[in-house]
């Protein structure tokens, strides 16, 4: 089939264009596809939600603590760093309540993952123990002088 | 509680559907897909104004469902006032015929568009149920300020503290403002909220890119933007971070799309209030909105003042000003009533500058790395060259080189001020990049594709002098 150059270069462009309507539909179905297989592909089964999982375990902290206002927070985290660690978790179960990372208040929330820590704490005199919650979660009360 | 929740979502969307149809009028004989565009940018209206109402709320009587209902009852009444002063009698317009689109092509990429979203909101359902909270700064920014906004009654301003200060206090408030609203709403808090809202933001970005190039070109080259941004992995999985960025992504997108519209002739000063609406509340959802806006006024300026003239290029500016004008204001509210402190901007200009000057040559190196790895990774290679092809192939309409003049002007001023911002950023710049580069690529990625596709010559998608 002869065809002067204006109508090839027309019919190229027209074929460069399907061809890449065609690749950016593939792209568009297979990219999710193998995204929802590699979410099950995964060996390991997904990470535990942990805030989901503290938020259970620390319903009942809410209950014994104030409304509003600030408490403090003591414990010793595992090594991570920024929002993973457990006091800024910590900070989002107990919202409205701004928690502090010290001592110096009424109510003490303590993560102790040593228990010899708790004990040093309570008998140190300052505080005493309110209730503790799983895994290793408790709530002091500073002793009124 | 769900008939609340209900009357919630029904009296934002007919405050948006209001303000848009009084901003944006459509002749009787519209195309559905315009009226498909003004919808969508109703829900982006009513989305935001949901956030200035509820902003009020916190300051009159938080924790009051009553109250709540009652200014959002209040600013559907205004609206409809305002929509009423506003009717006139409607004119019938010509249609401009499509060209260029066969049926065979429009099934088919309407069949791909149906697979695509769907796995695309399977793999988000997926996402949700395996990070209901969403990623690390949801629940230490977002969804924590929505937390003190619900949960806090009249002490929701005991985030400000400065032992509070790792939460990033200074953060805009649109989006946790809207969580925090629905919980009032709905009678309690649920994950669910903050999850469903990402992933009513991935539907209204693909949706409203879709169908605003179909208006502004063709149906296939809609499918064909929609189909290119479903394709962007990133795109899904960030929508379940419960982050602002689809948030800021979706108000970049609404501001290109009203100014791209008020261009074609469509409605001209009521779309350039829409625009500086979208630009407005970018300011409101995140920090970056404000360099977003800066930009966008600034070069909207000159594209304008340059193509219309002083007299009519004023007049456009001074519409998008009236539009930003309310989340410019609580936004003023928000930094010098509350919390103004960024440590961004700690530093004066010139300190800025003498940093950005001095900087060492593997800071450059650095932010130059992230960069491309950012532009090679947020959208898919192989999605990239396609769209590359596409555009070569069929190249750009003359008479909309202005627009997309203007456009690339902006979005390349945005990746420029990020530039600027991570060689001046106090701490570890390196950490900042990986925490932060890939969410901004993101945030331009919708818009690109828009520019690129709405503006294309229109190239028939047919055998020449087939029918």
């Amino acid at each position: 089939m002869n065809l002067n150059p204006t109508i090839r270069l027309t019919y190229i462009r027209h074929w460069m264009c399907v061809l890449a309507a065609a690749v950016i539909a593939a792209m568009a179905v297979g990219v999710p596809a193998v995204d929802i297989l590699g979410y099950f592909r995964v060996r390991q089964p997904p990470l535990p939600d942990q805030l989901s999982r503290l938020e259970r375990q620390l319903a009942a902290l809410r209950q014994n603590l104030p409304e509003h206002g600030a408490i403090g927070y003591v414990g010793r985290h595992p090594a991570i760093g920024g929002y993973g660690r457990p006091f800024t978790q910590l900070q989002y179960v107990l919202a409205p309540l701004v928690v502090e990372e010290h001592t110096d208040h009424l109510f003490v929330v303590g993560l102790f993952t040593d228990p010899s820590d708790l004990e040093a704490m309570i008998h140190n005199g300052e505080f005493e123990l309110i209730a503790t919650y799983d895994p290793s979660w408790s709530l002091l009360k500073r002793r009124q002088p | 509680m769900m008939l609340f929740l209900l009357l919630s979502l029904v009296m934002s969307l007919a405050t948006g559907n209001l303000v848009a149809a009084t901003l944006w009028p459509l002749p009787s004989d519209r195309l559905l897909r315009e009226l498909a565009v003004r919808w969508l940018l109703a829900a982006v209206v009513g989305f935001a104004s949901a956030s200035l109402s509820t902003f009020i709320w916190l300051h009159l009587q938080p924790g009051n469902l009553t109250a709540l209902a009652t200014i959002d009852f209040l600013l559907l009444a205004s609206a409809w006032w305002w929509w009423q002063q506003a009717q006139k009698p409607k004119s019938p317009k010509a249609q401009k015929p499509e060209i260029g689109t066969s049926q065979l092509a429009k099934v088919l990429l309407g069949l791909a568009l149906l697979a695509s979203s769907t796995a695309v909101l399977v793999h988000e359902g997926l996402l949700i149920h395996q990070r209901p909270h969403g990623h690390w700064d949801a629940p230490a920014i977002w969804n924590l300020k929505a937390r003190f906004f619900f949960r806090g009654g009249e002490y929701w301003t005991d985030m400000f503290t400065s032992h509070l200060d790792w939460t990033r206090p200074d953060h805009p408030p649109l989006l946790p403002l809207n969580v925090a609203r629905w919980w009032q709403y709905g009678g309690g808090e649920s994950t669910l909220v903050p999850a469903l809202t990402g992933v009513a933001l991935t539907i209204l970005i693909a949706a409203l890119l879709g169908f605003a190039v179909a208006t502004l070109s063709t149906t296939v080259r809609g499918c064909l933007a929609a189909l290119a941004l479903l394709s962007t992995s990133f795109f899904a999985k960030h929508a379940t971070s419960q982050y602002a960025d689809h948030l800021m992504a979706l108000l970049i997108l609404a501001t290109f799309v009203a100014l791209a519209l008020a261009r074609a002739g469509r409605g001209r000063a009521g779309l350039f209030v829409l625009a500086g609406f979208a630009a407005g509340a970018a300011c409101w959802a995140k920090n970056e909105g404000a360099l977003f806006f800066t930009c966008t006024m600034g070069t909207v300026g000159i594209w304008r003042l340059s193509s219309v003239g002083a007299w009519q290029g004023g007049r456009d500016l001074a519409a998008m000003l009236a539009g930003s004008a309310p989340f410019l204001a609580v936004l003023a509210i928000w930094k010098m009533g509350y919390y103004g402190r960024n440590d961004l901007l700690d530093r004066s200009f010139g300190q800025l500058i003498t940093v950005a000057v001095n900087a060492p040559i593997q800071i450059h190196q650095a932010i130059g790395q992230q960069f491309r790895a950012a532009i090679l990774t947020v959208p898919d290679r192989a999605v990239l060259l396609a769209l590359s092809v596409y555009a070569l192939c069929t190249g750009f309409e003359k008479s909309r080189l202005g627009l997309l003049g203007s456009g690339g002007v902006i979005l390349i001023a945005m990746v420029a001020a990020y530039y600027l911002i991570f060689l001046t950023a106090p701490g570890d710049p390196e950490a900042l990049m990986n925490a932060s580069v890939s969410r901004l690529f993101f945030q331009l990625w919708p818009t690109s594709i828009f520019l690129l596709m709405a503006n294309l010559r229109r190239f028939p998608l047919r055998q020449p002098g087939g029918n």
